[in-house]
């Protein structure tokens, strides 16, 4: 009896030293940049946009703790002016392909049959179509921006919210009790909103959170690429492609520090959201 | 006599073969049918028919009228108003209600989904707890069903099922899951509510003699096929199937002793092992004669019940003297 009572917690504790310190590193980056995303504009100790070119590429001084990029502005600064576009995007992209994802798979989950069949072709179809080159697609009909790439990459990441989650609402949906609530007259989308999507809660926060780290690497790529936020606007992946030319001159910590955000943000996240994925499967 | 349902002609077929037979009977307002039969019999699926809650891929031919509707013809809308006067109750209380949910949201759930606003909802329910034998309605209906008993969450399931005020219960082995005494609780609040709201009653148990004591009328299934409809009462005394026969000598009485029941020879068939062309339950039958292994009997009225059997007439009264 006691030997049970005391190996419950000292197993807790293990699985806690086993997958927490990568977790909580990951959580404590996740909320630090998501702070930075929405007070860093207003903490930038100095002007993000205005160009001093007698400045250009001078390194770390004391009040200047990573130095001023290729036009004279200071890095720090435009690193936390630059984490709410950064942020933002991935977030639109995540909501986006997240609602239609959720819609998609539940609907072909609880019709199942023909429309499920129709859902998964479209699905596969929509695989073959890189997000990225979707997004670019779309930047060139609609314009440059932020929105448009958003947009395209959200619907482009669709398939893998609904490949994912089908799956789950597939074993919700043959679980007794909603049988039980079918029998009771509720109506088929009362019992998906009430209760199937509300119990897939903690497998769509880890997908949400693995897909939030892909989009930033996308919408970095296309902001490099010149099709995302524009210049002079501050953006993690503005900084890598404009102070890019210091690296060949022996200025390479710039471009250097946005990538390390990018990277360690995006490492962050997909750390974050497999030890979430790890729970909802042992939940 | 007009029947609240009345099932005819009921085949239905899924991707691995025949579940049920030619399934035909009706239940009169206010009146309790049994079903017993053995596992795989098609007891259960017989309700989910009925429910309209067959899994994707049954073809079903026949037909169920409830109150003259067509049941298996409903629109979406249609066959939710269907359901808010039919109810079910299922075996496992703690598989059928959603884990994560209040026991106040599960009981609700139906009312509000009717339009009831959510505090005449909840007071009806903590009501109704009352009505099945839970003290303290109010507390209970905050708490999560890990936190109730089995017997409580079946209380809880037939509470739901009755607030909706439905003209007929399905009950799927209400009292397999629970123990002994809870049992025969649940079943007396079960029976004395369906009884003061004269509602018609499906109710399904491997148990003769509960649907005995329970139902008016008991219809008792073998492979997927109603082999007889009995009043009650005399069912066990005057079987007119040899498997009812078989099936009341198989178990043990309390007034008599028996050095050793006796099993019924062979083991049971499902509907889709089940031969086509002859007497389902021909091969395990201590009277089969040669008739009953060449050609299907049909449901015929004998003595105010019915029988598929085809020496039914001829064996009356000497069925019970199986064993020498």
């Amino acid at each position: 009896m006691t030997a049970i009572a005391v190996e419950a917690p000292a197993r807790r504790l293990g699985q806690l030293k086993q997958t927490g310190a990568a977790g909580i590193l990951s959580a404590a980056v996740v909320a630090v940049a998501t702070v930075a995303a929405v007070v860093g504009p207003l903490i930038a100790p100095y002007n993000t946009t205005v160009p001093d070119t007698t400045l250009a590429f001078v390194g770390p001084t004391g009040g200047h703790l990573l130095g001023f990029d290729f036009e004279g502005r200071d890095v720090l600064s435009r690193l936390l002016a630059g984490a709410q576009s950064s942020m933002v995007g991935p977030l639109a992209v995540v909501a986006i392909s997240l609602a239609i994802g959720i819609a998609l798979a539940v609907t072909s989950a609880w019709r199942r049959g023909a429309t499920d069949a129709a859902v998964s072709a479209a699905l596969d179809i929509m695989f073959a179509f890189p997000g990225i080159l979707l997004a670019v697609l779309a930047t060139t009909v609609f314009g440059p921006g932020l929105v448009a790439a958003s947009v395209a990459l959200g619907i482009a990441y669709v398939p893998y919210v609904a490949r994912v989650l089908r799956g789950a609402a597939l074993k919700e949906r043959s679980q007794p009790y909603v049988a039980a609530l079918e029998v009771q007259g509720l109506s088929g989308p009362a019992i998906c909103l009430r209760h199937i999507v509300p119990n897939m809660r903690s497998l769509i926060v880890a997908q949400a959170t693995i897909m939030f780290g892909w989009a930033m690497v996308d919408l970095a790529a296309i902001s490099f690429l010149g099709l995302g936020v524009q210049a002079p606007a501050p953006n993690w992946g503005v900084m890598i492609s404009e102070n890019a030319v210091g690296v060949m001159q022996g200025y390479p910590l710039p471009t250097l520090a946005a990538g390390a955000c990018v990277v360690i943000v995006v490492i962050a996240f997909n750390v974050l959201g497999e030890r979430l994925l790890e729970r909802a499967a042992l939940a | 006599m007009t029947a609240l349902l009345e099932v005819s002609g009921l085949t239905v077929r899924l991707p691995a073969g025949t579940v049920l037979r030619e399934i035909s009977f009706a239940i009169r307002p206010g009146e309790a049918l049994g079903l017993v039969g053995e596992s795989g019999s098609g007891k259960s699926m017989t309700a989910k028919a009925v429910a309209r809650l067959l899994p994707a891929g049954a073809a079903s031919t026949g037909s169920i009228t409830f109150d003259d509707r067509n049941v298996l013809g409903l629109t979406p809308s249609e066959l939710r108003r269907y359901r808010a006067e039919v109810a079910m109750i299922f075996q496992d209380p703690r598989a059928h209600i959603n884990p994560v949910r209040r026991i106040g949201d599960f009981m609700t759930e139906a009312l509000r989904a009717q339009g009831v606003p959510a505090a005449e909802s909840l007071r009806r329910a903590a009501d109704m707890l009352e009505q099945v034998g839970i003290d303290d309605g109010r507390r209970r209906l905050r708490q999560y069903p890990h936190e109730l008993s089995g017997g409580m969450l079946q209380r809880v399931m037939i509470g739901s099922a009755l607030l909706t005020s439905p003209r007929l219960l399905l009950a799927d082995e209400p009292t397999t899951a629970l123990d002994v005494t809870i049992q025969a609780e649940v079943m007396a609040i079960l029976d004395e509510l369906r009884r003061s709201r004269g509602l018609s009653l499906l109710f399904i148990t491997h148990d003769l003699e509960l649907a005995g004591a329970i139902c008016d009328r008991t219809a008792v299934m073998y492979a997927g096929q109603i082999v007889e409809v009995r009043s009650s009462d005399r069912l066990h005394d005057d079987p007119l199937h040899p498997y009812t026969a078989a099936l009341a000598a198989a178990r043990p009485d309390i007034a008599m002793t028996r050095p050793r029941l006796r099993a019924i020879p062979g083991r049971p068939l499902s509907a889709f092992e089940a031969p086509e062309d002859q007497c389902a339950f021909a091969p395990r039958c201590a009277h089969a004669a040669d008739a009953c292994r060449s050609s299907a009997p049909q449901l015929a009225a004998l003595d105010g019940g019915q029988t598929r059997c085809l020496r039914a007439a001829e064996l009356r009264g000497k069925l019970e003297v199986i064993d020498a």
